[in-house]
């Protein structure tokens, strides 16, 4: 069945007539219609009731649940998020293309914390090692300046100041016998060394 | 800028303190549609859980599109622009899926007490009875009597966000008038009972 037509064209301009959009040109039309158009006026009756009826009925519907709003902005922290970039492979990739897969893998965003803490522990126990010296104890060896270069095993040397003093007249043979008696060695050809404990 | 003070800040005014991702303003703004946008959706698509899956989408897109707002419409007409898209798209999609809409009677909200429960009782039934006439209509004129008696759009607005010509939104409003009346009669709804 056909739609009916309405019985003149300002029927059409009537629902904005009650809502007072109109323009000013097309209201003042319309009221100087509506005064000689019992048939519109009747028109605009129906439209105002309908209109009320309507307004009414819409307002006593139930609004969005309360979790609505959440729900919006858990949506809008997701996608403001940069997402980790996935990396997908052809069938037959090239061994380019699995290298930079691994690589790009190592360094994703989600690896950098854990990167970065073993990192930092790494450090750690790279400084305690080399505080605590080759005996692997801080504080019972003689100290760093004397431990450098000399091979495990080697035994510290003891810092010891020995002060002597001579005579004058002090001779050769009295100089060799202190140096004899204090362990120096024998051997009267070679150099003096002496061992003091 | 505190939120109290956005409250009586133009729509205008408030998209633009949104950007850059102002959280509060938007919240300010979501305030103000929410349930603008969701009574037009529960119009259009007739079913409340559909409806606001829509809402959120809506919400979302406003949200991302902040800055593409050019100021050449009203921030009304932009946004219902997007839920007319959205409830398109929302509708297609649960054609395809087949869902159920939600019987009326879940959708309205009980009556407040009011002065004369019997006033109120027989307000209630005939918004009921409305509401059901409404949803027999085709989604074209129940969606254009929103904009049109609802949202009180002007006819060039409701032409702009439906991208139809002027004078089809007059005829259409006036046939889905005509529409309303005959489904209202049907549902036992006289003139004298609005």
């Amino acid at each position: 069945m056909a739609p009916e037509q309405p019985i003149h064209a300002e029927a059409t301009l009537l629902s904005g007539y009650a809502t007072r959009t109109l323009t000013e040109e097309e209201r003042q039309h319309i009221e100087q219609h509506l005064k000689t158009c019992s048939a519109c006026r009747q028109e605009l009756q129906e439209v105002t009731a309908m209109q009320a009826a309507l307004k009414t009925a819409i307002h006593q519907r139930k609004g969005p649940s309360p979790a609505a709003f959440a729900k919006v902005m858990n949506r809008i922290h997701e996608e403001t998020q940069p997402a980790p970039r996935e990396i997908k492979l052809g069938v037959n990739p090239a061994w380019w293309e699995r290298m930079e897969h691994v690589f790009r893998s190592m360094f994703e965003v989600r690896w950098a914390p854990m990167l970065a803490s073993f990192l930092i522990i790494g450090q750690a126990a790279l400084l305690l090692s080399v505080l605590s010296g080759p005996g692997g104890q801080v504080g019972t060896q003689p100290g760093p300046v004397y431990d450098r270069g000399i091979p495990q095993g080697t035994p510290a040397i003891p810092l010891i100041t020995l002060q002597v003093s001579f005579v004058e007249t002090a001779q050769e043979i009295h100089l060799r016998g202190l140096l004899h008696e204090l362990g120096a060695g024998s051997s009267m050809a070679q150099p003096w060394t002496a061992d003091i404990p | 800028m505190d939120t109290t003070n956005w409250q009586d800040v133009t729509d205008l005014d408030l998209l633009k303190a949104c950007i850059p991702d102002n959280e509060d303003a938007f919240a300010v703004l979501y305030q103000r549609y929410e349930k603008r946008v969701f009574q037009y959706l529960m119009t259009v698509v007739n079913d409340a859980a559909l409806a606001e899956e829509i809402l959120v989408e809506v919400m979302l897109a406003i949200w991302k599109g902040l800055k593409t707002f050019q100021g050449q419409s009203k921030v009304s007409t932009w946004i219902f622009g997007i839920a007319h898209h959205k409830a398109v798209d929302g509708i297609r999609k649960a054609t395809s899926q087949q869902r159920g809409g939600t019987p009326l009677d879940d959708i309205l909200e009980s009556v407040e007490s009011g002065h004369n429960p019997l006033q109120d009782a027989h307000r209630h039934r005939t918004a009921e009875l409305t509401n059901q006439a409404i949803a027999t209509l085709s989604i074209d004129h129940r969606e254009i009597l929103h904009m049109a008696f609802f949202e009180e759009l002007s006819y060039p607005e409701i032409a702009e966000l439906l991208h139809i010509p002027v004078n089809t939104v007059k005829t259409r409003v006036y046939y889905a008038k005509q529409q309303l009346k005959k489904s209202l009669q049907h549902q036992g709804v006289t003139e004298e009972m609005l």
